[in-house]
């Protein structure tokens, strides 16, 4: 005190000269000069009045520090990201144990559905107390409702009295959040929800005479003094809760005697302005509790989702004396790393509160019984980080990142877990049964109609979040292109239909003097052949050649009309797909050929709300007729003899015969990349595998991706894919080996669609025998 | 004339879905694609004759929830809440991305939004969606033509 008396003198002469009768009262160097001229009196008066005059400045710059700290500190809390809510109705396709497992995923409750965020299952039924949830477009209140499954469909929404119940919407999952660089995260509550039993307990064990002191308790630190001299060791802690919370806003390690001093008046400045409530409230969301990863956990409303997977307001009385355990020391007494400490703490909490006469003996004999009951580590944060990649850049388009991280935004996604969850095992099956530990690989799954993104798989390791390959890896995409070569062909009708023959003998093309000579896979000429088998087989000699026939413009302008954004390197080897593309810009392409021709950009993000629940920003469906549906639905039936009798039947014996899906193989040069690109009714899919370093695989299109794809849509898809049939077209019995009209007997004759009037003609015969 | 067009349109799709409502019990089941139904083809056979399209199972088993928020989005539409009854069409668009009356209610929505482009694309599309309704066709034949003149 002594020195910084020195140095406030020294402070104040120099300070002197220079400003003396320029300073009006309220100014602080008015105040300070003023120190001086007194400082000119007798020497105990000066020691006096310097000493007072310096504690009451240093108090009235604490006052302000600590009111700015209690009132200005709006928290700082990050933006959330959920998973899309799941809508329940009767004609769901999902199982009793695909529904279990959503209500796990929510920290759901087993045992009876009397509380919200419970439910009870019986065989194919299930009982569920839903929680509700302030959605963008209204309130879902929380609601009771008996659900019935049968053969992997809901077949019956009731309410419990048995009345008719045509929607339910469940709370959404948490898939992750934005935060902050200092990351902070914490989910605020009103003291007014928090359990009683909460508050009561924390005041019992960590400062009793709460509502009786004014924020220091000498009385308190008298008796940790003695108990800690006892000990030996530091077990009881002096401060009040005033006290922890000051030390909450400055968290630091120091424990020296000046910053105790500092913390006791603040302590009573705090007490001074504001009554006890908001003291309380603040505590209750300012104290660190935890840590997960470099995510600090604050207060007692993430601490909850963070310990036990559910909300304050659900904990049992065992959970919330666990909490007020680790409030002494959240690594000390973590319970994960330290079980034993914790129950032993815990049990010891809920002696106290016995005591104390807020918890009956049994009730807190049952307590002590339990286990610890913690919920799954970390389970609900970045796990997906492809996903939430993705997420953050489309909100990066409308937002500043400050935004992101500091007003406690919710965004709402269309991210499916259920079908995240079978392509990440898909891939995994995948890979696993190919012995190269190099392979790499990349999934994105939207729905086919409305181009939501449901589910990003970045690579191998779904839970690392390096380098996300579903976004960034341009790779070759082979064949995957021959869509769009064909296409550009079947837009012009007046030549080309799925019957036109097309010469697959050996070709050369020559641009700019350079000569290009594709070869098909097989190494084989196949002559001459309709273009729906060109197409379904994947010759790279027919199809070089037609692209040829319609310019390589053409299909570059097909490419850019189905959603593809960049420029298209426009060289005849594109029509084989030496041409780099993401799986996500793939996406895009076939999400347009699945959806009839309408353009709809792929989006992972369906809402913003503000922290009061307030609509920010709409993420709007919005569609453009990119191609004629006419064309497009050539194409679909091409795409769907890919499967038939195409490079991708091997898919039809797994999904089986009536399962009807759309799509094409790619394999890039030297088998560098392996990719499927296909749709079901209600799944669209792009699954890409090959190295990091671009070296050669020995897989295929159909040896290595296409395994995936076809896991991935038996357990994710229902619906096989039956496209809309437009009204200008015609469907006419075709011989697949000739192109020629066929009777509908033949082997080898197929129902082919044609635009109206551009049938091949001629008389019906069988290229073989029936 | 437009706005006469546009109010008949809103009606008729409204009365559409209240016969909507009456008329899918919910123990109309129909047949499923079971196994003796299905013709066994054996890998070989390149042929195929698509099923004809109709009326999606998924579609008509959720008809009811489907309504449920058409019915709340027209109240909206009807209170000038564009952006809640946009909010809710889309939703049922998610639960049934196949029933061409929650897009040609989501045409009605952008029209009144003044996005006629969208309007007309997501018309033009419920329009290929219709399967056997010539009433709602019609209604959405009407509609574009409104939107043209």
């Amino acid at each position: 005190m002594a020195n910084s008396t020195k140095a406030s003198k020294a402070r104040t002469k120099k300070g002197r000269k220079s400003t003396r009768d320029k300073r009006p009262f309220w100014s602080p160097m008015f105040w300070l000069t003023t120190i001086i001229r007194l400082l000119m009196r007798p020497l105990a008066f000066k020691i006096y009045f310097v000493l007072a005059t310096v504690l009451t400045a240093y108090i009235i710059y604490l006052d302000a520090a600590i009111t700015s700290s209690f009132e200005g500190k709006k928290w700082q809390l990050p933006a959330r990201v959920y998973a899309r809510p799941l809508e329940v109705f009767e004609g769901l396709a999902i199982s009793a144990n695909e529904f279990e497992q959503e209500l796990k995923d929510l920290g759901y409750r087993r045992g009876s559905s009397t509380r919200a965020g419970s439910y009870y299952r019986k065989g194919n039924q299930i009982t569920l107390h839903s929680r509700g949830h302030t959605f963008w477009d209204g309130v879902e209140a929380p609601q009771q409702a008996h659900v019935v499954f049968s053969n992997n469909e809901l077949t019956q929404l009731r309410e419990l009295n048995n009345s008719a119940l045509p929607l339910l919407r469940l709370e959404p999952m948490e898939i992750g959040a934005i935060y902050p660089n200092h990351r902070e995260d914490r989910v605020l509550v009103n003291i007014q929800e928090v359990p009683p039993l909460l508050v009561a307990a924390l005041i019992a064990v960590e400062d009793h005479r709460f509502y009786d002191h004014n924020g220091i308790s000498p009385s308190g630190i008298a008796r940790a003094a003695v108990q800690n001299l006892k000990s030996g060791s530091v077990v009881q802690g002096g401060s009040t809760l005033t006290q922890q919370l000051v030390k909450n806003y400055y968290l630091t390690r120091t424990r020296s005697l000046s910053r105790k001093v500092t913390e006791a008046l603040m302590s009573l400045l705090l007490e001074y302005h504001y009554d006890k409530e908001a003291i309380l409230q603040a505590y209750l969301n300012e104290v660190y509790l935890g840590q997960a990863g470099d995510r600090g956990i604050h207060g007692f409303g993430l601490a909850s989702l963070h310990y036990f997977n559910r909300p304050l307001a659900e904990l049992s009385i065992d959970r919330l004396a666990l909490l007020i355990a680790v409030v002494r020391g959240p690594t000390y007494y973590d319970p994960w790393r330290h079980p034993e400490r914790a129950i032993d703490r815990r049990n010891r909490i809920l002696d106290i509160l016995v005591t104390r006469e807020l918890l009956d003996v049994s009730d807190a004999q049952w307590a002590k019984a339990e286990p610890l009951n913690l919920g799954k580590q970390s389970r609900s944060h970045y796990v997906f980080p492809a996903y939430i990649d993705l997420v953050k850049r489309q909100l990066r388009e409308v937002y500043q990142n400050s935004d992101l991280t500091s007003n406690g935004l919710k965004i709402y996604t269309s991210f499916d877990p259920r079908i995240q969850r079978h392509a990440e095992q898909a891939m995994i099956q995948g890979l696993r049964k190919r012995d190269d530990k190099k392979l790499q690989a990349a999934v994105v799954v939207t729905q086919p109609e409305t181009g939501e993104v449901l589910a990003v798989v970045g690579g191998r390791q779904p839970r690392y979040s390096g380098f996300n390959r579903a976004l960034d890896a341009k790779r070759s995409i082979g064949s995957v292109v021959k869509p769009m070569v064909y296409l550009a062909a079947l837009s012009q009708p007046e030549q080309y239909n799925l019957a036109t023959i097309i010469d697959d003998s050996p070709i050369t093309i020559e641009t700019n003097g350079k000569e290009w000579t594709p070869r098909n896979y097989d190494r084989k000429n196949h002559g001459e052949v309709p273009l729906i088998t060109a197409m379904a087989k994947s010759y790279n000699q027919a199809a070089a050649r037609l692209g040829d026939q319609v310019g390589v413009a053409a299909v570059a302008g097909v490419m850019h009309q189905l959603g593809f954004e960049r420029e298209v390197n426009q060289v005849p080897s594109l029509f084989i797909g030496a041409t780099q593309l993401t799986p996500f810009e793939v996406t895009g392409m076939y999400q347009t050929i699945a959806a009839n021709g309408y353009h709809t950009p792929l989006k992972a993000i369906r809402a913003v709300l503000d922290s009061d629940n307030l609509p920010l920003k709409r993420f709007q469906y919005r569609l453009e007729q990119g191609v004629q549906p006419d064309a497009i639905h050539l194409i679909q039936r091409a795409m769907i003899q890919v499967g038939r009798d195409g490079s991708a039947r091997s898919a039809r014996q797994k999904l089986g015969n009536d399962f009807i899906f759309a799509g094409k193989t790619g394999t890039s040069n030297a088998q560098r990349d392996s990719w499927f690109a296909g749709f079901t009714g209600d799944v669209l899919a792009v699954v890409w595998l090959g190295h990091d370093d671009n070296s050669p695989t020995q897989y295929t299109g159909a040896s290595g991706a296409l395994p995936v794809w076809t896991q991935l849509m038996q357990s994710a898809s229902r619906r096989p894919f039956s496209p809309l049939v437009p009204e200008n077209i015609r469907y006419h019995w075709i011989d697949l080996v000739t192109g020629r009209p066929s009777k509908e007997s033949c082997f080898s004759a197929s129902e082919i669609p044609f635009i109206k009037g551009s049938h091949p003609q001629g008389a019906k015969s069988c290229s073989s025998p029936h | 004339m437009i706005r006469y067009i546009e109010r008949a349109a809103v009606l008729i799709s409204m009365l559409m879905l209240i016969t909507a409502c009456g008329s899918v019990p919910t123990l109309d089941v129909e047949p499923s694609v079971s196994d003796d139904t299905a013709v066994n083809v054996d890998s070989e056979d390149t042929g195929l004759r698509l099923p004809p399209r109709e009326t999606n199972l998924q579609t008509k088993k959720s008809a009811s929830a489907v309504d449920q928020l058409l019915v709340q989005a027209q109240s909206a539409i009807a209170d000038e809440s564009l952006g809640k009854a946009s909010a809710l069409v889309e939703r049922a668009i998610r639960l049934a991305p196949q029933d061409a009356r929650a897009y040609f209610s989501l045409a009605q929505v952008r029209y009144r939004q003044d996005q006629k482009g969208q309007a007309q694309s997501l018309a033009q599309k419920a329009r290929a969606l219709v399967v056997d309704d010539n009433a709602l066709l019609a209604a959405i034949v009407q509609f574009q033509k409104g939107i043209m003149y």
